[in-house]
C-alpha cells in the first residue's frame, strides 16, 4: 500500500480506535481516584502506564483531528493560497499541542 | 470558498397562480424559471382537481403542461421509473416523478438542487455525465474471443443492486460534498457505477480503474452522510458501493 490519501483514510480510522481504547483506560483506571486531590493526580501521572494512556489518547486526539480538519478544509476552502495558509497554522497548532502533551508528561513523571 | 448566501439571481419569488383552492383541490408549487426573461426564478401554483389526476406527480405535471401551462418544462420518457429522465426535487426529496404518488394537500416541486437549471425544472447534466464518461463505463478485456463472456451465477450476483442504476442522479445531488466539490467529486452515482465495473468478473482493469479514484476528491470526499441511500428511488446504495471502493482500495 503506497502513503496516499487511502492511508491518511485508514489511519484516521486507526486514531479513533485507539483514542478510544486509550480513554477507556484512563477513566477505568482513574476510577475510584479522589479527583480533586492534587497529590493524587500527580501521583497518578508517575506510573508510567498511565503517562502512556494519556500520551497515547492525547496523540490519537492530535493525529485524529488533523487528518480530520484537512478534510473539513478541503471540503469548503476552493482557493488554493488560502488553504495552504489555514494548512499551515492548523498544523503548526498541532505541533504546539504535541509539544506541550510532551513537555506536560514528562515533567508530571521527573 | 463555500457561499452560504443565495446568488441575487437565485432568489425566489412568487409567481403565477392558476385555479382556486377548493375541495379535493391539491397546490402544487412548482419552481419556473427561464433564462430569456432574465427574471429571477418564481413558483407558481397550480389547483388542480384531484379525480382529474393520475397517480403519480409526473402525471400531474403532463396534466399542467398538456391543460394549463404549456411553457412548463421538465423531462419524462419512460413514466415508470427505467429511464431516469424525470428526477426532480419533490416536497424535499430527490426523486423520480413517475415513481412518487399524488399524496397530500400540497406538492412542492424543484429541479435537482446544486445543479445549473436550463429552464425550469430542467438540470444541466453535462458535468454529471462527463464525469460518468471518465470512470469508462465500459467492459475492458483483451479478449479477442467472439465466443459470449460467461460469467457465473455467483458473479453475476454481485451486480446486483448495481447494475439497476437509471443514472438520475437523484443521490448525487442530494449529497452535501457533492453540492460543495461537484467539479471534483465524482459523487454517489459514478462511483456505483465505478464499482459495477470494479467487481464484474468479466472486466480485467480492476486494478487501474482502483487507480483512478485513488484520490482525495474523487472518491474520499464522501464522508458517510447517506443522503444518497436514503433518497435512491430505486432502492439502490451507493453508499454501501462506496465503501466497498474504500475496502478495495486498502486491499489493493
Amino acid at each position: 500500500m503506497n502513503f496516499t490519501y487511502t492511508s491518511k483514510w485508514l489511519f484516521q480510522k486507526i486514531f479513533a480506535i485507539l483514542f478510544l481504547i486509550a480513554s477507556f483506560y484512563t477513566v477505568y483506571s482513574l476510577h475510584g481516584l479522589e479527583l480533586q486531590n492534587y497529590d493524587v493526580i500527580t501521583g497518578w501521572f508517575k506510573n508510567y502506564l498511565n503517562s502512556f494512556s494519556v500520551l497515547v489518547m492525547l496523540s490519537a486526539i492530535i493525529l485524529h483531528s488533523n487528518i480530520g480538519l484537512s478534510s473539513i478544509i478541503d471540503d469548503y476552502i476552493h482557493e488554493e493560497s488560502l488553504k495552504q495558509k489555514i494548512i499551515f497554522i492548523k498544523n503548526f497548532f498541532f505541533v504546539v499541542l504535541f509539544f506541550i502533551t510532551i513537555f506536560s508528561l514528562v515533567k508530571l513523571n521527573l | 470558498m463555500v457561499q452560504l448566501s443565495l446568488p441575487q439571481h437565485s432568489k425566489i419569488s412568487e409567481g403565477k397562480t392558476f385555479g382556486k383552492d377548493g375541495k379535493n383541490k391539491v397546490v402544487f408549487n412548482v419552481y419556473r424559471w427561464n433564462r430569456e426573461s432574465g427574471e429571477n426564478p418564481k413558483i407558481d401554483k397550480f389547483f388542480i382537481d384531484k379525480s382529474k389526476l393520475g397517480p403519480m406527480v409526473l402525471d400531474a405535471l403532463m396534466f399542467i403542461k398538456n391543460k394549463i401551462d404549456p411553457s412548463l418544462t421538465f423531462r419524462r420518457s419512460c413514466r415508470e421509473g427505467i429511464c431516469g429522465s424525470c428526477s426532480m426535487n419533490v416536497n424535499g426529496t430527490n426523486t423520480l416523478a413517475c415513481l412518487k404518488p399524488v399524496v397530500g394537500k400540497e406538492i412542492n416541486i424543484y429541479p435537482l438542487p446544486h445543479m445549473r437549471v436550463l429552464k425550469d425544472l430542467i438540470p444541466d447534466m453535462s458535468d454529471f455525465y462527463k464525469q460518468y464518461e471518465s470512470i469508462q463505463p465500459w467492459l475492458k478485456n483483451k479478449t479477442t474471443s467472439k465466443k459470449e463472456n460467461l460469467q457465473s451465477p455467483e458473479d453475476r450476483k454481485k451486480l446486483d443492486g448495481l447494475y439497476e442504476c437509471v443514472l438520475c442522479a437523484c443521490c448525487s445531488t442530494s449529497c452535501p460534498s457533492y453540492w460543495w466539490n461537484g467539479d471534483k467529486f465524482l459523487g454517489p452515482a459514478i462511483l456505483l457505477q465505478a464499482y459495477r465495473f470494479i467487481v464484474d468478473s468479466r472486466d480485467k482493469n480492476k486494478k487501474q480503474r482502483l487507480n483512478e479514484l485513488k484520490d482525495k476528491f474523487k472518491l474520499y470526499r464522501c464522508h458517510t452522510i447517506m443522503n444518497c441511500t436514503k433518497t435512491c428511488p430505486k432502492n439502490l446504495n451507493p453508499a454501501k458501493a462506496i465503501s466497498e471502493i474504500k475496502k478495495l482500495q486498502i486491499s489493493s
